[in-house]
């Protein structure tokens, strides 16, 4: 049983790039609670750390310092209950929108039925009802981040983590 | 032919794991690549000698050392592409991959294998040209007074030659310049085609 409703915990989290000579600190003690059912924005200029602080939330990344908490326990390696939307939507180009999700349904050991429905509804979810099988070089960029949106949901997270995720997409999208 | 197949075979089995286990490692990628250089630049004609002698005693031994003889000119090639393949693959596409528990499986035959596809024939057809040349010297030797041989276009060429047999080793050579371009259009072009059409970065 949780003393606490925490889903994330940063306790003095540090990353120092380079060499002891040429050290770049990127993120320094940093601590940050993320409680259920909250939305947490992170804003700052280019370069200053928003990705990295990302990437070792989701447990892509080890900080150099301190330590990262899932619902109280040390996160090691990556967490299976967080999906990740990437800047960059980093789709496979050689699936098409559908066969993108369905992917990370199939690699989760649901059957292709079901697969191929949650897929199909999930992009339809996101607005992109009739463009299953397209690839991703024919979408446009907001529709594929779209397609990453759906891809992201397909994995239930308990955490959602959005790099830019508004990047592409237009104001009435958004 | 069908001991350029196999020596391609042969190849595509140990170059794909070790490449891609090179290749997605930065630091193995440093260490490693200078020293495969040196190895692979060690002419493979140049040991085909020992090699033939250590199985041309051996039954279908011949047969073995010419596939082993294009095995040795032909991986380098398609090692140091499947490693350059591995090490472009782009970080957030493995990231993507990762977040997303792929499982192994499904790692490989989404990520990796497409990734490297258009690397693997770009290898692949540059080692068969290098296959197709060592038939010539493997499939036919003599050693010791003795003639060594098996059925091929290479043999036909390498018997041809020292007979003064024009008609034979045009007829051969003819063959072996005709089978090669069919082959070029009909698979390898087709194959380079799809690899750039649908496995490619934007």
């Amino acid at each position: 049983m949780s003393i606490n409703d925490h889903i994330l915990e940063l306790k003095n989290v540090s990353q120092a790039y380079g060499s002891v000579n040429q050290r770049f600190v990127a993120i320094e003690d940093l601590n940050l609670i993320i409680d259920e059912g909250e939305f947490v924005t992170l804003l700052g200029p280019s370069g200053c750390g928003k990705s990295t602080l990302l990437r070792i939330a989701a447990g892509l990344q080890q900080p150099s310092g301190g330590m990262v908490l899932y619902r109280d326990n040390p996160l090691l390696g990556v967490n299976p209950h967080n999906a990740i939307v990437f800047q960059t939507f980093v789709l496979f180009p050689w699936l098409t929108a559908q066969q993108n999700i369905e992917v990370v349904l199939k690699t989760r050991g649901i059957p292709p039925k079901p697969r191929i429905a949650r897929a199909i509804e999930l992009l339809g979810l996101v607005g992109l009802g009739g463009f299953e099988n397209a690839y991703p070089s024919e979408l446009s960029g907001g529709m594929r981040q779209k397609v990453g949106f759906a891809r992201a949901m397909a994995t239930e997270p308990e955490l959602l983590c959005m790099d830019e995720p508004f990047s592409s997409l237009d104001v009435l999208s958004a | 032919m069908l001991r350029v197949l196999a020596a391609l075979i042969l190849s595509l089995l140990w170059t794909v794991p070790v490449g891609v286990a090179i290749g997605s490692n930065a630091q193995l990628t440093s260490k490693l690549q200078p020293l495969m250089q040196i190895i692979a630049s060690v002419p493979a004609t140049a040991l085909f000698p020992i090699i033939a002698i250590i199985f041309i005693s051996l039954p279908g031994g011949l047969n073995m050392a010419a596939v082993l003889l294009m095995l040795l000119g032909t991986q380098w090639y398609l090692l140091f592409n499947i490693i350059a393949g591995a090490t472009a693959i782009p970080q957030d596409l493995k990231d993507a991959a990762t977040m997303l528990q792929l499982d192994r499986l499904t790692r490989w035959r989404t990520l990796i294998l497409p990734s490297i596809f258009p690397y693997i024939i770009t290898g692949a057809i540059t080692s068969a040209g290098g296959a197709w040349n060592a038939s010539i010297i493997a499939e036919y030797i003599q050693f010791r007074g003795k003639t060594f041989s098996i059925n091929g276009l290479g043999a036909l060429i390498s018997e041809a030659t020292p007979n003064g047999d024009y008609p034979l080793l045009l007829a051969a050579t003819l063959t072996i310049i005709l089978t090669v371009v069919i082959i070029n259009v009909a698979i390898w072009r087709r194959m380079y085609h799809i690899a750039e059409e649908n496995y490619h970065f934007d």
